[in-house]
């Protein structure tokens, strides 16, 4: 069971990192971006060339990835998106758009693969898997790559905790997210703030694709095949709130792993094949109970009645 | 020289025309009125001054600078303020965070200078310098979006309706407090009021509009003297 939840730790990570991106670029101009997986196939194909021709651990080539993909987001939205959004698009144009660009950077990604296969012999550029190994804590054994997108993880949410609420620029991002017009109206440079979220929304994104060679075969479309957690984790998070994404993430991700577990023993015996349906099974009955998602339960009237309950008690 | 002037000036949303050939101007320490009924133009004027609309024609001159097409937050930044009707404080941010989006590119030793005058001006916002604005009441809400347009200490401030939402006692002490900060902060104020008896008894001159059109302007003594305007357009005798 240890190994179980440690393994839903380790996805539990990537997908927290992917649906804060996918709920930043949302809640900024209104897309559900469907090339935000792609970002995690490019960071993953950064990481991957990088350690074949430099040497360089994959680790150590996340600040370039980082760099890399936010910028490919950026550009995005410095010239389509935005230009979309400022006259007029609406959500389904926005979204489709998005679509669009994938299937073009997915395409991208596999004209490089299959070039580098050629000039390089390599056949695995087409499937390639990054080397981990097991830590000894003397208790238990853990793999390195599981630490280390925790530690990754932790930092980043936490960074981002500090960013958004201690800093300026970060109150002026959750300000020009919630009320453009009224930030224009302060003084904020609403259009720079909305860049830069898709830049760390992008970043964010690449720093997924360093770790999933750890877990899974990597290959052009690995991305996508994310994707859909990702959005499932962001949903369920409520779609308006980095912190709801980051619950969202945590759910899904556990959900998935744990549930599948759980579901193959005796006496269930559910094939592992049905392991994809559960994360979205989660989403679904979750939106059943909570229509607006997690962010949508009002904790502090939750709170107020278990006060209120222990007064009333007493 | 004018602080602001709008020159001829037709704007509206997309293709949508709403203001036609509209002149306009404030002078320094100035508080001018704009009145007329619902749908008749001003919320989207002010919205205009601010660059928030699409000018179709005509220039907006203030400070001897040509602002027309300069963005929203550029206006801001040179001593323009604008409080809009509705939506004017962020309520998922604390009044202290939205206080500081407030003063968004004013250096640090300068904000907190600013702070603390506006404290001494609406002492009240103390007492909920913490909480998120979605948990205030009405009144509170008002005042946090008075002080957010206020703190910047902007030459030219205007005002969508502030009172709109509030109750007649609280709305009068608010439209007083107005007066008090043009006289304390020696600054110009544009004023779109409802309670139009009332903006006109504290404005300098008025401005009436009509169907997106400006069809009187003069001291606001001339116009409660004009029994026809006042009857006709603003229900008042």
């Amino acid at each position: 069971m240890f190994e179980v939840f440690v393994d839903a730790l380790a996805y539990s990570d990537v997908l927290i990192l992917l649906s804060i991106g996918i709920t930043l670029t949302y809640m900024t101009i209104k897309v559900p971006n469907f090339t935000h997986g792609d970002y995690a196939s490019l960071g993953a194909y950064i990481a991957f060339t990088i350690n074949l021709f430099y040497g360089i651990h994959p680790f150590l080539s996340i600040p370039i990835v980082f760099i890399l993909a936010g910028l490919l987001s950026f550009i995005f939205y410095l010239f389509i998106f935005r230009p979309l959004s400022e006259r007029g698009a609406n959500l389904v144009t926005l979204m489709v758009t998005s679509i669009a660009l994938e299937l073009i950077l997915r395409s991208l990604i596999n004209i490089y693969a299959d070039i580098m296969s050629l000039k390089t012999k390599i056949p695995i550029f087409r499937g390639f898997i990054f080397q981990d190994y097991l830590i000894n804590t003397g208790i238990f054994l853990l793999p390195f790559s599981t630490i280390v997108a925790t530690v990754t993880a932790v930092l980043i949410v936490s960074l981002l905790y500090l960013f958004l609420n201690k800093t300026k620029f970060g109150i002026a991002m959750r300000a020009s997210i919630e009320n453009p017009d009224l930030a224009k109206v302060l003084g904020v440079n609403v259009d720079l703030v909305y860049s830069i979220s898709w830049f760390i929304a992008g970043g964010l994104a690449g720093i997924v694709g360093v770790f999933i060679p750890y877990r899974i075969t990597a290959n052009p479309q690995v991305g996508w095949d994310l994707l859909l957690r990702g959005f499932a984790a962001s949903v369920l998070g409520g779609l308006s709130s980095i912190y709801g994404a980051i619950i969202g993430g945590a759910v899904i991700g556990f959900a998935e792993i744990v549930g599948i577990y759980l579901l193959s023993q005796p006496p269930i015996n559910l094939p592992i094949a049905y392991r994809p349906s559960i994360p979205y099974l989660t989403l679904i009955i979750t939106l059943l109970i909570i229509p607006k998602g997690i962010t949508g339960i009002d904790f502090s009237k939750i709170k107020r009645k278990i006060v209120g309950g222990r007064n009333g008690n007493n | 020289m004018y602080l602001l002037e709008a020159k001829n000036i037709s704007a509206g949303y997309g293709k949508l025309q709403i203001l036609f050939n509209i002149d306009f101007f404030v002078n320094d320490k100035e508080l001018v009125v704009i009145i007329g009924p619902n749908g008749s133009g001003k919320s989207t004027f002010l919205k205009t001054l601010f660059g928030l609309t699409k000018i179709y024609s005509g220039n907006i001159i203030f400070r001897g600078i040509n602002i027309t097409r300069l963005k929203p937050y550029e206006r801001a930044r040179i001593g323009l303020a604008y409080l809009p009707q509705t939506n004017n404080s962020f309520e998922n941010l604390t009044v202290k965070e939205n206080l500081l989006m407030s003063m968004y590119g004013i250096s640090e030793d300068i904000a907190e200078k600013r702070l603390e005058e506006i404290l001494l001006f609406l002492p009240k916002i103390k007492d909920f310098m913490n909480r998120k604005v979605k948990t205030l009441s009405g009144g509170e809400r008002q005042m946090v979006a008075m002080a957010m347009a206020l703190i910047r200490q902007p030459n030219l401030i205007m005002l969508d309706e502030p009172t709109a939402a509030l109750a007649p006692k609280l709305a009068l002490e608010f439209l007083n407090k107005i007066v008090e900060l043009k006289e304390l902060y020696g600054m110009s104020v544009v004023l779109v009021e409802q309670n139009a008896k009332k903006a006109l008894e504290i404005g300098d001159r008025a401005y009436v509009f009509v169907a997106g059109k400006s069809i009187f302007s003069g001291k606001t003594e001339e116009l409660l003297r004009d029994k026809h305007l006042m009857q006709t357009y603003l229900g008042l005798s």
